[in-house]
Formats: C-alpha cells, structure tokens, sequence
C-alpha cells in the first residue's frame, strides 16, 4: 500500500482572447479498489460556468464546463491524495472492444509481421511482459516527431515516439494476440508531465505495462482515464471562438507520503 | 410561442431586406424596359455607381437582362432574389411553407423570365409574389416582434435605395417615420449614434444632415 | 387515376411551387435539383399493408433492443448469437455510447427501412436506416398537392390518409422529451436533404436550429432565442455521429454542438436518433436480424431478408464464391448505393481481384441474391415504361410503435439499373396504403 499526494496543473495560453470556450476533462483519478481517492480539491481559472462532472463510457470521471467571456488564458489545477494498492485488484471482465483494433491502433502488415517474430506465449501476462519489452527495444524516444494522432502504424514506421506512441505499439501488438488491452493516461512518482501506458487483462485482473520506461506499472502510478485509445480519453479537450495561436504547459508532481503522517 | 435565436433574427431582416430588394429593383427595372421601347437608355454606368457595384456591361441592354437574369452575377436582382429565398428557406417553420412558396415562385418567374424575349410579364409575376409573401406573412406570422423584424428589414432597404439612387426622396420622412414605428416593435438592437442621427433628422430639419451620412445612419442602425 | 396522370405537370408546378428540392454532390459540387414525382403512386392493399406493418414493427422492436443490449449488458454476445467482430470492427460502433440507456431504452426513434416486392409476390428488407434517414417529406408533400390537382382521384381511390406524419414525430419526441423544446437540427442549406430538415420542423412544431444556435451548459442543451436560452428536451439532429459533438468525436466538426454527448449521457436532452445507431445498420449486422428478432422477441421474422451470405463463415464464402456471378457484393463499410456491385457486370480482371479482396477481408462484405423485384410503370412523354423501384418505410417509436400508412417509393431512371437511390439520380412516387 502506498500513498501518493499528488498535484497536476496545465495551463492554456492564448496568443489573443477567445470566447465560448467549451471543454472537457479528465484528469481526476480513477476510482477503483487498487486507488482509493482520499481527498480531491480541483480549481479553474477564470471562473467557468456550468462546470459539472459524469462518467464517460469507459467509466472516466469527465468534467465538462464553459468560458464564455474573453480570456486568452485557461488555467485548472487538481490536487489530492491517493492510496495505491495493487494487492486489491478487483475482479472484472473486461469490455469486449478491448480486443479489437481501434483507429489509433490498427496493425500495418509490418506490425503484423513484427508480431509473427514475437512467437509469443498463450499466457497474456507472459506475452504482455514480452511485448512491452519488444516495444521498449524497438522504438526510440524522441518527442516532436509524432503528434497526439499518430497511428501506431506511422510510429511504427518512424521508430521514434513518445509514451502514447509505445502504448499504441503495445495495444496494436496486443490485440493482434487477442489479448484484452487498454490504453491509460495518468502521472507517476516524480515531476515534470502526463504519462501513458497500457494495462491487459490476464484472468479476471488488469495489469500495468510501462513500454516506455520497459517496467511494470508500480504503485507509483496513478490512473487518470483509460479507453480503446488515446482518441477514447483525451485528457482535455477544448472548442472556442477566435483565431489564436495555443501553448500549452503542464506541470505534476507526485509524493509519497511518509506513513508517519498518516498516523 | 415561437422562438427566435439569433441566427433566426439576422435571417428575418435579411429576408426583409432582399424582398425589397427585388421588389424595388424589379418595378425600377420594368420601368426602364417600358422606357427602352421608345428609344431611350437607362445609364447604367450612373446606376451602378449609385450602388457601388461594377459596371462592366456591354450595352444598355446587356445590362438590363444580365443585371435581372444572371444567377452567377452577384450583383443581380436574380442573386438577390436567390438570397431572399434562401433565407427563407430556412425560416420555414417560422413563416409556413405556404408563404414560403410565394419566393419560390418570384425566384422561379425569373428563371422563365431569362429566355423570353418579351420578360415584362414574368417580372409583373415577381412582383405580384413578393406582394403575396408580404401578405401571407403579415397573416400567418403570428408574434408580432417577428413580423417587424421581417418589416424593418424591408424599410430600411426601401430608404437605402432612395438614399442612394437619390429617388423618392420626399418620402424619405415618412418612410423613416414607418421604419421606427417597426423597429420599435421589433426589438431588434440598434446602433445609439445612428438612431441619434435618424431623431435628429426626423424632429429637426434635414437640411442639417446630408444624404449621404443619412444613408450611412440607415444601414448601420441596426445591429445584429 | 388516369386524372392523375393528365394533371402531372401540374403536378409538377406545385412542386416547384414548394422547392421540393434534394440536394446531391457530384464531383464535389453541391447541387441542388426538383426530386422528379412520378404520378402513378405505388398502392398496397390493406391487408398486405397489415402484415407489412407487423413484420415491420417487429424488426424495428428487435433492433432497439439489440441496440440497448450492444451498449449494455452483450447478452446477444455472451450467448454467441452474433460474432463479437461484427461489433468492434463496425465504425458504427461507438464506445462513447458504452454503458447508457437512453430514455425508455428507444435507440432508433424514426427509422427507414428498405424493402423490395419480389416478382414471386413476397417483401424483401434490403437495408435499415437507423440513422438519419431520409425522404419521409416527399411523399408527405406529394400527397398534399396531388390532392389538390386532382381532387377526384382522392375522392373515389379510398386512400388513407398519410398528412399526420408531423403528429407521429411529434408523439416520437415528445414521447422522450427530458424536459424542454423540441429542436430539428440542420447542417445548414448544403446538405442532400435540407427541404426535409425545415418542413418536418414547421409540419412537427419543432423549432429549426442551426450551428451556433445551441449550447451546452450544465451538461444541459439550451437553444439561444433572442429573450434568452430555452431549454431543449429533445433533438432530432441531422448531422452524422461523427459531427455531432467535437468534444467527443472529430474535434475538427465544425458543425457540432460541444458538450452535447455528456448532456445526453447526464439524461437532460434526448437525441433522436441516438448516437452509435451505426452499429445495428451495419450491412454486416444486417444478416444477423432475423436472429435476433428469434432472440430478443422470441417469435419468428414477419419479414424475410434477401438472402444473403457471411464470407465470414467458411461455407458461406464457398458459396459465394462458386456462385459469384449470380450474386450481388456489398461492402460493408460504405453507404449510399456506391459500394453495391453486381458481380455479373465485372470485367474478368475486376472480378479476380474482387474475389481476392473477399478472401482477404471475409468481414468487409456480403454477398445476396439478385432479388428480381417488380417493375412499376413510370410516365416518361406520352407513355409508360417500366422501372425498378423499392420502397422506403418509415417506422416511428413514439409512446407506441409505428409504421407510417405510407412511404417513399424510388425508381431507378436506368432501365437496367437495380439500384434506387436517390443520391444516383432517380426520382419517387407516393406510396398509397388502400383503406381496403
């Protein structure tokens, strides 16, 4: 058992006002027996109306609100605690849909055939631990050469990519074994941006691959969103008014508190 | 009740507009057809620099039968005409299919209008649908805010079009004492320093304001 | 009758009079032309109308259900009724729709369902619209002025009535109104079936919203009238999944409404048709109704589907491929009568490569019998030819289900043309239900 504080902000900036902004989030973490919420505090800037939270379909707490008035900023801020449990896994079955290709995550017959050479085992999490391995060893981490629409097919072909590039590989790969697999967004141990991995599902239980960072996902690692894919649970999503330019920056830390505080 | 969104209320002015449009345009043009059988020649040149619109036409005659018929024209009475009914069209709910047919039948007397030699019956149509729309509108729409946006639309077009060809000018007054009887009805917003200028013409005298800033006041009072 | 057809181009005056007017792209260019009326109306006698209005009604019950089950519970899927690949790899399907029942669980609120009368006298369904189908204003319109025309006709055919299409949408809103207005939401002018979006708005009472005339706040839906927002209970949308709400879908639709998933799911506005309908009119899917009429109802199909063949399944792809000649190919993932081809019109070389294409992607298609379905006389000049056509039925879920007493027949303007699709250019005839 482990518990986290953590704290994520992302700030919008707009090279000029923009007004009827409409917008979504999903950067709360996921209630679930492995990841018990404590205490949550969200904040916006500027002042949003009509702000209320609802499941989506994949069970994300998603946050929808509105800015109509001018602002050439959009700040919002959540921070919490979290108890991360990975001894309390819940037994589930999972969506169907998990195991079929999604847009971002169709095989090129270069996947497939990268997938052939794999000879992996009929047990999924044996299988998953080689995959994400195989992922790790292939690609090579490079930010600015892929965007948040890349196929796993086009990072394939490139070689480089960012985390959701290495999961996209990972699902694709997966799936291609029938495997049950899901993409997920969140933050972990440390400072600096958003992450992504990929969770399978092996006899009623899902577990955690990082291809990424080539480990298994620890309980450093706290859930934001998970879907299909990365088009299935952007962490935000905006629509205004007005010709700008946007930059974006995002900044989380993640803790661990020390049991003795917890007393 | 009905509602009426914004785009609705830009849709009923505009409406309003490009009936009067055609209208105005329609009976203007007739009566320079009537006048060419005996010779004499509209100067369109005069004409459409009156309307800030090009002049490159051939001839007198070109002129009147592209300015009235050409769809590809942007300038043409058919393109206004072409605008009133897409307008129209979506106000269908608001204003009943049955009104909505009287443009219909104006934009489709002006497609048989094109190949006849002898188009002053085909224009007579036109005006006899746009009266009818007028007509059927005044009878079905049934709040009144809504009829007078459609009204104020066609008043400030009648007073644009005598402001610029510089015609009927003695009854600009009443025309512009009409339009705020039907703005005022119409709840649509207008522009303070343009109204300014329309009281101050209406209660002072108008020797005070010149035609063309009058004009100016007249296209800009209404904001949508 | 032959009143009718001496007062066709009068007919045709008052529809022009009215704009009846569908829309088509061609090479990129939006047209906008007259949908031809042809004045001979297809007539169905009243009793082969009631077993149509049985079959229909039934089918359309099975599909909502089907429908409530995919994006629920899978039953139909645990219990291996239908291959879980017909589902996930469909892009009707929508996982934005997973885990949701809209209200009283109706999916498909207006749905058109198409259907041949075979030469050998029985209804064939060859395709359901659960989406936005279109057409039902055409022959609501027809009516109306061919009454006007030739009075006589009316007067002595026992026709019933078919003007209370507007009363049975309105029902179907109302029926699932969360509180609020009724709203018909347009694309705008440029789209196929614009005449449809403004005259069901006025023939309804519902109010014709454009882009920018609706928001989303409180995950409610609020149209922006002058006095200030109204709240909408229910939307018919026109606008196709994908470009209905870019905070979830394509966040590149310029034609959307943000924000408008999540007041659906929160259950404060109903959208008609609802959202992820795609994946039950899936022509794939479409083999697999009658079973699930058999499943969810418990009762035999009314109606027969032309027979049709899964290259999915081993011996059905046998079959298709030694009667490949005979047969008609349908890709699934394409709509609009583009992606329908007779195997018998390919050159050699298409065929070959038609046929590897099968091999290769079993799922993508589906393989039919050429239905050899009745002409029905056209006017072209002076005389009468004859035409293929089909018939659109439209089925509405309001507080109870049902078949409208009329419906969209289409002809094809080729005489050797199978295909009856109004983006193809033919033209419509009324379709007449006789009171006896």
């Amino acid at each position: 058992m482990t518990t986290l504080r953590f704290s994520y902000q992302t700030k919008v900036e707009f090279s000029g006002d923009v007004t009827n902004h409409a917008f979504l989030l999903r950067s709360f973490p996921i209630e679930e027996k492995g990841q018990k919420v404590l205490d949550l505090m969200h904040t916006n800037f500027p002042i949003v109306t009509g702000g209320q939270y609802l499941k989506d379909g994949f069970g994300n707490t998603v946050y929808t609100g509105r800015i109509d008035r001018g602002h050439d900023s959009f700040t919002y801020k959540v921070i919490g605690t979290v108890i991360r449990d990975d001894s309390k896994k819940s037994f589930e079955k999972p969506l169907p849909s998990y195991r079929y290709p999604s847009e971002l995550t169709k095989a090129s017959p270069e996947i497939i055939n990268f997938h052939k050479n794999l000879n992996l085992p009929s047990n999924h999490y044996e299988a998953a631990r080689i995959i994400s391995k195989a992922v790790y060893d292939y690609m090579i981490y490079e930010t600015g050469t892929t965007g948040i629409f890349t196929t796993a097919a086009d990072s394939f072909k490139g070689r480089k990519g960012v985390c959701q590039d290495y999961a996209h590989l990972m699902l694709a790969l997966c799936r291609l074994s029938k495997i049950p697999a899901r993409y997920v967004c969140g933050i972990t141990i440390g400072e600096g941006e958003t992450h992504a991995w990929v969770e399978i599902w092996n006899e009623g239980y899902w577990y955690g691959f990082d291809p990424t960072r080539n480990c298994f996902v620890d309980e450093g690692y706290i859930k934001f969103c998970i879907g299909r894919d990365y088009n299935d649970c952007p962490i935000q999503r905006g629509i205004f008014n007005g010709d700008v330019l946007q930059r974006q920056s995002v900044y989380m830390e993640v803790t661990k508190l020390k049991e003795a505080l917890l007393a | 009740m009905d509602y009426v969104s914004l785009t609705k209320t830009n849709r009923l002015y505009w409406l309003g507009r490009y009936c009067e449009r055609v209208l105005s345009t329609t009976q203007y043009m007739m009566y320079w057809y009537d006048s060419m059988i005996d010779g004499a020649a509209i100067d369109y040149k005069d004409y459409c620099e009156k309307m800030g619109i090009p002049a490159d036409y051939e001839s007198p005659e070109a002129f009147i039968q592209e300015y009235i018929f050409d769809k590809e024209n942007a300038f043409s009475l058919r393109h206004a005409a072409e605008e009133m009914l897409a307008n129209g069209m979506v106000l269908r709910e608001t204003i009943s299919s049955k009104t909505l047919a009287y443009i219909q039948m104006a934009v489709n007397a002006l497609e048989l209008g094109k190949n006849d030699s002898a188009p002053g019956v085909e224009l007579q149509w036109v005006v006899d649908d746009v009266m009818a729309f007028r007509g059927s509108c005044d009878d079905f729409i049934e709040e009144e805010f809504v009829r007078n946006i459609i009204k104020t639309g066609i008043s400030i077009e009648r007073l644009s079009l005598y402001l610029r060809l510089g015609y009927n000018l003695e009854n600009v007054a009443k025309e512009m004492k009409k339009m705020l009887n039907r703005l005022h009805k119409s709840g649509l917003q207008t522009n303070a320093m343009s109204l300014g200028r329309i009281y101050l013409y209406g209660n002072e005298n108008q020797l005070n304001i010149s035609d063309e800033d009058l004009l100016k006041a007249v296209e800009n009072l209404v904001v949508l | 009758m032959e009143r009718l057809l001496n007062h066709k181009s009068q007919i045709n005056n008052q529809m022009a009079r009215y704009g009846v007017k569908f829309g088509i792209y061609k090479d990129g260019e939006f047209l906008e032309r007259l949908f031809p009326f042809d004045p001979i109306p297809r007539k169905i006698t009243a009793p082969d109308y009631e077993k149509l209005e049985k079959g229909l009604i039934q089918r359309v019950t099975a599909l909502n259900a089907f429908l409530n089950d995919i994006y629920n519970n899978k039953k139909i899927l645990v219990d291996k009724i239908i291959p879980e690949e017909f589902i996930y790899r469909s892009p009707g399907y929508l996982s934005a729709c997973e885990n949701f029942s809209p209200e009283k669980k109706i999916h498909s609120h207006i749905s058109g369902i198409d259907l041949v009368l075979g030469k050998d006298g029985k209804w064939y369904i060859l395709e359901d619209n659960l989406r936005i189908p279109s057409g039902a204003s055409y022959p609501l319109i027809a009516r109306s002025l061919c009454r006007k025309c030739s009075p006589d006709t009316f007067r002595n055919n026992e026709v019933v009535d078919n003007r209370n299409y507007g009363q049975l949408l309105k029902e179907t809103f109302d029926n699932v109104n969360k509180g609020g207005i009724n709203v018909i939401y347009t694309p705008g002018r440029f789209n196929a079936a614009y005449f449809e979006h403004s005259f069901l708005a006025e023939k309804s009472g519902a109010v014709l919203a454009e882009f920018d005339d609706l928001f989303v706040e409180n995950n409610t839906l609020y149209y922006k009238s002058s006095k200030g927002p109204v709240r909408v209970g229910a939307i018919y949308r026109r606008i196709s999944d994908e470009f209905l709400d870019p905070l979830t879908f394509r966040s590149d639709s310029l034609i959307g409404i943000p924000g408008i998933m999540m007041a659906y799911r929160a259950g404060n506005v109903a959208i008609l048709n609802a959202p992820g309908n795609g994946v039950a009119d899936d022509k794939g899917i479409y083999y697999f109704v009658p079973k699930m009429i058999r499943y969810y109802l418990d009762e035999e199909p009314i109606l027969d589907n032309a027979p049709t063949y899964l290259p999915f399944y081993k011996e059905d792809l046998n079959y298709t491929l030694e009667n490949f000649d005979k047969l008609v190919i349908k890709d699934v993932a394409e709509a609009g009568g583009y992606g329908v081809v007779f195997a018998r019109e390919l050159t050699k070389a298409r065929k070959e490569e038609f046929i590897e294409k099968i091999k290769k992607e079993p799922r993508r298609f589906i393989a039919q019998e050429v239905i050899d379905f009745e002409d029905l006389p056209i006017v072209e000049g002076s005389e009468t030819v004859d035409r293929k056509a089909d018939l659109r039925a439209f089925v509405l879920a309001g507080r109870k289900t049902k078949l409208w007493p009329s419906g969209l027949t289409r002809f094809s303007r080729n005489p050797d043309s199978f295909v009856v699709n109004s983006s193809q250019g033919g033209g419509f005839k009324d379709t007449w239900i006789m009171s006896h």
